[in-house]
């Protein structure tokens, strides 16, 4: 094949360009907030990030909770100090020749560190009060008053003791015999006031316990909790980030315009394909005609969705999604009868097979008077007849029919033409093996016309198309309505261009599509 | 089978009246592979338009089977051309239908089931021996393999007649040899009488029985191959015939004197009729013109010699070579 390499060339910078126009389109899309893409990309970089933060937590919780039990620890070997104190306290009371401040204060440096483990085992129930429960944070909280009333009772019997001190420091044998007996109830009542203390001790003791049982139990949700973590972690790993997703989150960091490149390269690609005839000699370079279309229409595109991004993209998406929902019906039913009527104008033409002077002429005259009005007075002129076919006169639905008014007359004519390049031979070639006229109309006409029929089908299309950037006058939307209320009233061009973009792309979709169809159908040179 | 009885049509444009064919009468026999010839503008291709009521004549009829086609309408038409079929010099076909498809339009016609046309199909595709083209496009042949589906697509709905609209013209001598061979098997295997519509006289000569000559629009001259060759009486037979022709001067021309125009048949044309003949009568002869021609298969060899001058000598030659078996005819000058 003659050219083959730089086709070759020409072909692969073309791919190029649009895998990069539409990688960029992506990133530009993903940079713009109410995009799917954009929040897609969000979603993932939000959850990498909560992992992270979750499992820097979980570790930070481990260590607390390691320093919380061992400040209960403390507490608790504390507490039994304490009691030892207690009773030591309570013994040398008995035997009349203690040091009760030494008891005293011992008893309260323990009730003292028993408050302090407490209040922590509390503060980490405040730090991570979601990870642990409801319960726990209230078995603490239980925990703490229950210190606190003990330490009140400690206090208490600290003031009898220390008072029974200074009694008995003061002490002179005659006083002493004297007041031993009411010194003695009143011992005797301290007593029991302490053997209280004790009891109140044993269950703050007991609180202690509970205590390190929650941070027991919250080491092990903590623990679960890393479990969790690690597994949602192998999912994290099992599921990288695609190239795809990765390509798009690099130009979107970057801030890198890849369809800009991309268009450039497909612009270097054209100007290779599309090189004058003399370069093109001497380079050997084949002149790629056909791929100036394509181009085009994804430089197009790409600039169009480019710019198109979050609210205005929602926007062309539902214009686009009009002008195609009034564009597409009114071209079938334009067919529909276009079709029929372009046959009828053939074949009932002079010198054809069914020559019919009469209704050619009224037929004919009936499409031009149509087709001489524009399309933007048909519609007005229409609107009655529009709300009793339609149901209403307004609304990008009712447009369907005027402009199906305007384009069939239109159709019968592009239709005429294309039937008419038909071979005169083969017409009657049909004849002399007696066929009617709806058999040849049928059989050899439209089959014989067929590849002409699609390039006008295109052709018919486009001009609908076009009819549409009118539909705003009868209340209907579309990419036309679109450009004229942003770049006339609003003057936002921007929202005009791309609107218009759009418009150029369609035209080209459609035209491209129907040069396919055509080369497809076409069997006359192969 | 067919006859034409005063057959004339007339065209009329800007209002001017021109007789395309005068007053044309012909009878075609059944079986017969009947020749038309004439110059461009003869009126050759309207007279056999006529035959299948693709033109309707101004006057006269046209019976085939002793039934006048003039007055057919609607189905009795369709009917008419299913048994009077026809091929065409540009061939015609369906370009956006295969070899196949385009066999089986005849057939889709008649409303033949699918399975039943495609059956018939490959029979016709057998006969003009295509059957290796069926899947492919008209514009993927030959023009001598399109002619060939158009012979095909013609012989679909089992005609009696087959009509040919210089159905050769557009094709090379070797082509044409193919086409005419295949005619010619059609004619004798399955019995088809054709109209041969033609302005090269090779086609005449190599496959008809029977020729008319059109000129101006009027029949010339008309009768077998044989005959008409041989004794062409018309002024335009002979153009045609090559009497006198583009090639060669005519003898008035050169040599404004009386002549013999002398034809030899298939049997003395191998012989050295004239040397033997001055050799016994020691007469010269001034040859004028001489040709060999192939006619319906067999060579016949004609000859226009000066008459001598001598008449005593004219009458011995004459005589001499209509002993010898062959043709003599007076020409004055």
């Amino acid at each position: 094949m003659k050219y083959a390499k730089s086709r070759l060339c020409g072909a692969i910078l073309l791919l190029l360009g649009a895998a990069l126009i539409l990688t960029g389109v992506f990133a530009a899309n993903s940079a713009q907030p109410g995009t799917p893409l954009y929040a897609a990309v969000g979603e993932a970089d939000a959850a990498r990030a909560a992992l992270d933060a979750s499992g820097a937590a979980v570790t930070e919780a481990n260590d607390a909770l390691e320093r919380a039990a061992k400040r209960a620890e403390d507490a608790q070997s504390a507490a039994d100090e304490a009691l030892a104190g207690a009773d030591a306290a309570i013994a040398a009371e008995q035997s009349a020749s203690y040091d009760s401040e030494t008891d005293v204060g011992a008893l309260g440096q323990a009730i003292e560190d028993a408050r302090a483990a407490g209040e922590d085992v509390s503060a980490i129930a405040d730090a991570y009060s979601p990870v642990y429960n409801a319960g726990l944070l209230e078995t603490l909280s239980d925990a703490l008053s229950e210190v606190e009333r003990a330490e009140g009772a400690v206090e208490d019997a600290a003031a009898a003791l220390t008072a029974a001190a200074d009694a008995a420091r003061a002490l002179d044998a005659d006083a002493a015999l004297g007041e031993l007996p009411a010194l003695a109830e009143a011992q005797t009542a301290e007593l029991g006031d302490l053997a209280g203390t004790a009891r109140y001790l044993t269950r703050a003791e007991n609180y202690v316990a509970r205590a390190q049982a929650a941070a027991d139990n919250a080491a092990a949700l903590a623990e679960a909790g890393t479990a969790l973590l690690s597994e949602v972690q192998a999912v994290a790993d099992a599921h990288p980030l695609s190239f795809g997703q990765n390509a798009v989150r690099f130009a979107r960091d970057r801030a890198v315009d890849l369809d800009v490149i991309g268009a450039v390269l497909a612009l270097a690609a054209l100007a290779l394909l599309l090189a004058p005839k003399k370069l093109a000699a001497k380079w050997k370079l084949p002149l790629f005609r056909k791929g100036f279309f394509f181009a085009v229409t994804v430089a197009l595109l790409a600039a169009a969705l480019h710019y198109a991004s979050g609210e205005m993209w929602d926007l062309m998406r539902q214009g686009v999604f009009d002008t195609l929902y009034m564009t597409i019906p009114a071209t079938f039913f334009a067919y529909v009868l276009g079709l029929p009527l372009g046959v009828l104008l053939v074949v009932t033409s002079p010198g054809h097979i069914r020559p019919n002077p009469t209704l050619n002429s009224v037929v004919g005259t009936v499409v031009n008077f149509l087709r001489s009005i524009p399309f933007i007075i048909l519609l007005v002129m229409l609107f009655d007849v529009t709300r009793v076919v339609m149901g209403t006169a307004i609304g990008t639905r009712s447009v369907i029919f005027p402009l199906f008014v305007s384009a069939f007359p239109y159709v019968a004519r592009i239709v005429e033409g294309s039937l008419n390049e038909v071979d005169h031979g083969v017409i009657e070639a049909a004849e002399s093996m007696g066929s009617t006229t709806w058999q040849i109309s049928r059989k050899v006409l439209i089959p014989e016309a067929m590849p002409s029929l699609i390039n006008g089908a295109a052709i018919c299309m486009t001009t609908v198309l076009a009819y549409t950037a009118m539909a705003g006058s009868a209340g209907g939307d579309g990419l036309g309505k679109i450009a004229i209320t942003y770049g006339l009233n609003y003057r936002e061009y921007d929202i005009m261009y791309v609107s218009s973009l759009l418009l150029v792309a369609l035209v080209q979709i459609i035209q491209i599509a129907g040069n396919l169809l055509m080369r497809a159908a076409d069997h006359r040179r192969k | 089978m067919l006859k034409l009885v005063n057959v004339t049509k007339t065209f009329y444009t800007d209002g001017k009246e021109f007789d395309a064919v005068k007053n044309v009468s012909l009878e075609i026999k059944k079986g017969e592979i009947f020749g038309i010839i004439g110059l461009s503008g003869a009126g050759k291709s309207t007279l056999i338009r006529c035959m299948n009521r693709l033109e309707t004549p101004t006057s006269g009829d046209i019976l085939i089977d002793g039934e006048s086609i003039l007055k057919m309408r609607g189905k009795q038409l369709i009917q008419l051309r299913k048994k009077v079929t026809m091929i065409f010099q540009q061939f015609n076909l369906l370009m956006q239908r295969t070899v196949a498809r385009n066999v089986r339009y005849p057939l889709e016609l008649a409303g033949v089931p699918r399975a039943k046309a495609n059956q018939r199909v490959k029979e016709l595709l057998e006969i003009v021996g295509l059957s290796d083209k069926a899947d492919n496009y008209p514009a993927q042949l030959s023009g001598g393999q399109k002619q060939r589906v158009a012979i095909a697509r013609a012989l679909a709905s089992d005609p009696e007649v087959l009509l040919c609209d210089e159905a050769t013209s557009a094709l090379d001598p070797m082509t044409t040899q193919s086409i005419l061979s295949l005619l010619q098997d059609i004619n004798r295997r399955l019995g088809i009488t054709i109209v041969i519509i033609t302005h090269e006289m090779a086609v005449i000569r190599q496959i008809c029985t029977h020729v008319a000559i059109l000129d101006g629009g009027a029949v010339a001259e008309e009768g077998s191959v044989d005959e008409v060759f041989t004794h062409t009486r018309s002024e335009a037979g002979r153009r045609l015939f090559g009497f006198v022709n583009d090639h060669s001067q005519p003898p008035e021309v050169e040599a404004p004197v009386p002549m013999l125009h002398i034809v030899f048949d298939g049997a003395r044309i191998n012989e050295p009729v004239i040397s033997e003949l001055t050799l016994r009568t020691g007469i010269a002869m001034n040859i004028l013109y001489a040709d060999v021609n192939l006619l319906g298969g067999k060579r016949y060899g004609q000859m226009t010699i000066e008459r001598p001058k001598r008449e005593e000598d004219a009458r011995t030659l004459i005589d001499a070579l209509t002993k010898e078996g062959v043709k003599v005819q007076e020409v004055s000058a």
